[in-house]
């Protein structure tokens, strides 16, 4: 799709108020990847939204904080939170297949990418979805989860442990 | 698409504080956060330095805001510390906030199996009237609660005590005759204390939910009381007797309060008579709301 609305004359005739609903933006990843999207959809964004009311478009908005592979994750959101016809039931149900597909590194992307972009929602979501990963696991598991390598001593993790033993009671196995 | 290479998920690391902090902010239990901060030594500064417990604790039990500052008695007075840099003085104080609202929090929301039971031995019951009801006005709030107030009061019946079962149900306690209470006072005595506490070795005993089930006499009868020999005078209004005839006692099973309404009741109880406890000292026992229900049976009102 191109950028630039022209005719075959190379002049600029795009209609007003057709513009509004149909014409599309270019999203430019940190990787050069270029997403065609509609206004109403990528006005969900609120960073978006505020660059095109600045104008400060022209057409393409480069977000060099995204990648590619974040980025076409969050144009699937937004086009479906824009679609006209999807109830709030759709979209619910399709949060949740959205995000319970993602690896916890997905999640942080789009996280990331949710918070920079200013999508309440998305942001929200994702956010809570990390930590239900973490909620009532064992450290060991959290760790796992999120590839962390404990740089303690097994005497300071004994300690800590000790202090506050009940914290370490009732807690999920970690068998899955 | 995936152009990082065994992408980074340590998202205390990769992302951002505010970023972070949101995301932490959705943890809402005190033992996640503890464990939290055992997770590796990053994550132990984050959650110390952002005040993960104290902020948790807060939101749970917003009048804790009015507190300043926190000393663990064990570890001597705040003084102590004082040689100490800026920064590890700040350091040690988050450390400490988050050890004591970490364990406060705990101690307040802690599961429910664990949960003692507050309840007495045995409870009796006592009926009667103010011995001048201009003294004592429509106010209780003044009076001493924990004691039996017997000087304000002429009490005109004493039921016999009824065994507690030693269970957080509702326990349904009938008076072996009908009762004829003129004043409209009840009293619950708590007999006998059962649950020691575990933090100061002192017995607690205490009710949250009471139901009086009688039948009115009023608008038929009233009583008036002549001050100041405190001698009554029976008032019969004979218009109003079919009225008072037909009211009849009230049988159903109180209704269960919201399960909600109950929870945040009882978190609320808890938290205001732990203040109390604090306020006053280890050495004045305070009730710990808990849910022991009664249910009496059997009293007139008038």
């Amino acid at each position: 799709m191109a950028p630039k609305n022209k005719n075959p004359n190379g002049e600029n005739v795009v209609p007003e108020v057709q513009q509004k609903k149909t014409q599309a933006l270019i999203l430019k990843s940190s990787d050069g990847e270029e997403f065609s999207i509609s206004k109403s959809a990528a006005g969900l964004s609120v960073a978006i939204k505020n660059m095109m009311e600045d104008d400060c478009a022209g057409g393409v908005i480069p977000l060099p904080l995204v990648d590619g592979g974040t980025l076409a994750r969050v144009i699937t959101y937004l086009n479906k939170h824009a679609e006209d016809g999807a109830s709030d039931e759709d979209k619910r149900k399709f949060d949740e297949e959205f995000l319970s597909g993602m690896e916890v590194d997905v999640l942080c992307d789009v996280a990331l990418a949710g918070n920079y972009l200013d999508i309440r929602g998305l942001f929200h979501d994702v956010c809570q979805r990390i930590v239900n990963g973490m909620k009532n696991k064992s450290v060991e598991w959290v760790r796992k989860t999120f590839r962390i390598e404990s740089d303690f001593t097994a005497e300071e993790e004994e300690q800590i442990k000790k202090e506050y033993a009940w914290a370490w009671e009732g807690v999920d196995s970690d068998a899955d | 698409m995936d152009h990082k290479v065994e992408t980074q998920v340590d998202f205390l690391q990769c992302l951002e504080t505010d970023v972070c902090l949101y995301i932490m902010s959705f943890l809402d239990d005190t033992g996640d956060v503890v464990r939290a901060s055992v997770v590796s030594r990053s994550w132990h500064r984050f959650v110390i330095a952002n005040g993960l417990a104290k902020r948790l604790c807060l939101k749970a039990f917003p009048q804790l805001y009015n507190i300043t500052d926190v000393v663990i008695a064990s570890e001597g007075t705040v003084n102590s510390i004082e040689e100490k840099t800026n920064n590890a003085m700040e350091w040690e104080i988050l450390e400490r906030d988050h050890k004591v609202y970490a364990a406060l929090l705990q101690a307040l929301t802690r599961s429910k199996p664990g949960k003692p039971i507050y309840s007495a031995k045995f409870v009796r019951f006592r009926m009667g009237h103010p011995k001048s009801p201009r003294e004592i006005g429509s106010d209780l709030h003044h009076l001493p609660l924990q004691r039996p107030a017997d000087d304000k009061f002429v009490w005109t019946y004493t039921s016999p005590e009824f065994p507690m079962v030693q269970e957080n149900r509702l326990q349904p306690f009938e008076l072996p005759k009908p009762v004829l209470c003129v004043g409209g006072y009840l009293q619950i005595e708590l007999l006998g204390r059962v649950q020691r506490q575990e933090m100061d070795g002192l017995f607690y005993i205490c009710v949250c939910y009471v139901r009086v089930l009688g039948r009115p006499l009023f608008p038929a009868f009233e009583m008036d009381m002549v001050e100041p020999d405190g001698k009554l005078l029976l008032k019969y209004y004979p218009e109003n007797l079919t009225s008072a005839l037909q009211s009849s006692s009230s049988t159903e099973v109180p209704r269960l309060r919201h399960l909600e309404a109950e929870m945040l009741a009882e978190r609320l109880g808890l938290l205001e008579d732990l203040l109390r406890g604090i306020q006053q000292g280890p050495n004045n026992p305070f009730i710990w709301d808990e849910d022991d229900d009664d249910e009496i049976n059997g009293g007139l009102v008038l």
